[in-house]
């Protein structure tokens, strides 16, 4: 946790840390309590239920927000929604071995959440969904394509249109990613030397990186 | 007169062809595969005049029969 000396406006954060929402609150996390003043722990509860399943990277059904369209307000909808979504979402972004379940309460106490609406959120970044959530945030990330299946042969040329008894061995591989490229080619012995040189060295410094623990993210 | 016809029939110009003789050894799913092959790589001309290359691989049956038919050609040529 960050140790920027920051003190909440009322000056009531006993720990002096920056908040998990960054160090200004958001305009849509500021007009979240007016909002959720207005509904129901019933109608929040479909909500949170609706953002969870968005966060876990299932549909969500046109049904379940016209349920909550004809219990409250466009307005109130709109902006609950929208200030949940960026609370949930600036709170699931931390590790969870960062962000300590009473200071998340406090901070939400702080951001003058209705206490009664706070066992619930906390259940969601604290609570056994949060695996999946993390799965389905680190799967729908950036990220390059991968690779999916790798193929090798190894050939012998005999003789060649232009060369007669080469008997040199070469390499054929065939590359499949994620993406739906496939690449066909081959490889020299020169240069598969190379290859191997550059995975070993890798693989080293791989193992380099996991004894001094860096790859251990802790508190 | 010959590029007349080329381009009439929108075919393209074979430029060059290359091969290799020789035997795959082993791959990730068979060990010991010891079967001969033929790679060849063809260059074309298409009608519009860009050069490709394709490249493909024969087993010894495939390129017994594609070698057949390259002597019935012959053949025909011969008689004519």
């Amino acid at each position: 946790m960050s140790v920027v000396h920051i003190v909440g406006e009322g000056g009531s954060l006993s720990t002096e840390r920056t908040s998990f929402v960054g160090q200004r609150i958001p305009n849509e996390i500021k007009v979240l309590p007016k909002y959720l003043k207005k509904i129901d722990k019933a109608t929040f509860r479909k909500i949170l239920q609706v953002l969870v399943t968005s966060f876990e990277g299932r549909d969500v059904s046109e049904h379940s927000i016209q349920e909550l369209a004809d219990v409250i307000t466009e307005e109130t909808l709109t902006y609950t929604v929208s200030g949940l979504h960026r609370l949930l979402q600036s709170a699931l972004r931390l590790p969870h071995t960062s962000l300590k379940q009473q200071d998340f309460q406090d901070e939400l106490h702080e951001l003058s959440i209705p206490q009664d609406f706070i066992p619930d959120i906390t259940s969601v970044i604290f609570g056994s969904r949060r695996a999946t959530i993390d799965n389905n945030s680190l799967e729908s990330g950036p990220r390059l394509p991968k690779l999916d299946e790798f193929k090798w042969r190894v050939d012998v040329a005999i003789s060649t249109s232009v060369l007669n008894r080469v008997l040199e061995p070469t390499l054929l591989v065939e590359m499949r990613l994620s993406n739906g490229k496939v690449s066909n080619f081959e490889i020299p012995i020169s240069k598969f030397h190379d290859l191997r040189y550059s995975v070993a060295e890798i693989i080293r410094e791989m193992e380099h990186l996991e004894q001094r623990s860096i790859l251990q993210i802790q508190d | 007169m010959e590029e007349d016809v080329v381009s009439l029939l929108q075919i393209g110009r074979l430029i060059d062809v290359q091969w290799t003789l020789g035997v795959a050894v082993s791959s990730n799913t068979c060990k010991n595969i010891n079967s001969p092959f033929v790679a060849m790589a063809v260059k074309v001309q298409d009608s519009s005049g860009k050069v490709v290359s394709k490249s493909f691989e024969l087993s010894l049956m495939e390129f017994q029969s594609f070698s057949r038919q390259m002597k019935d050609i012959a053949t025909v040529l011969e008689t004519m």
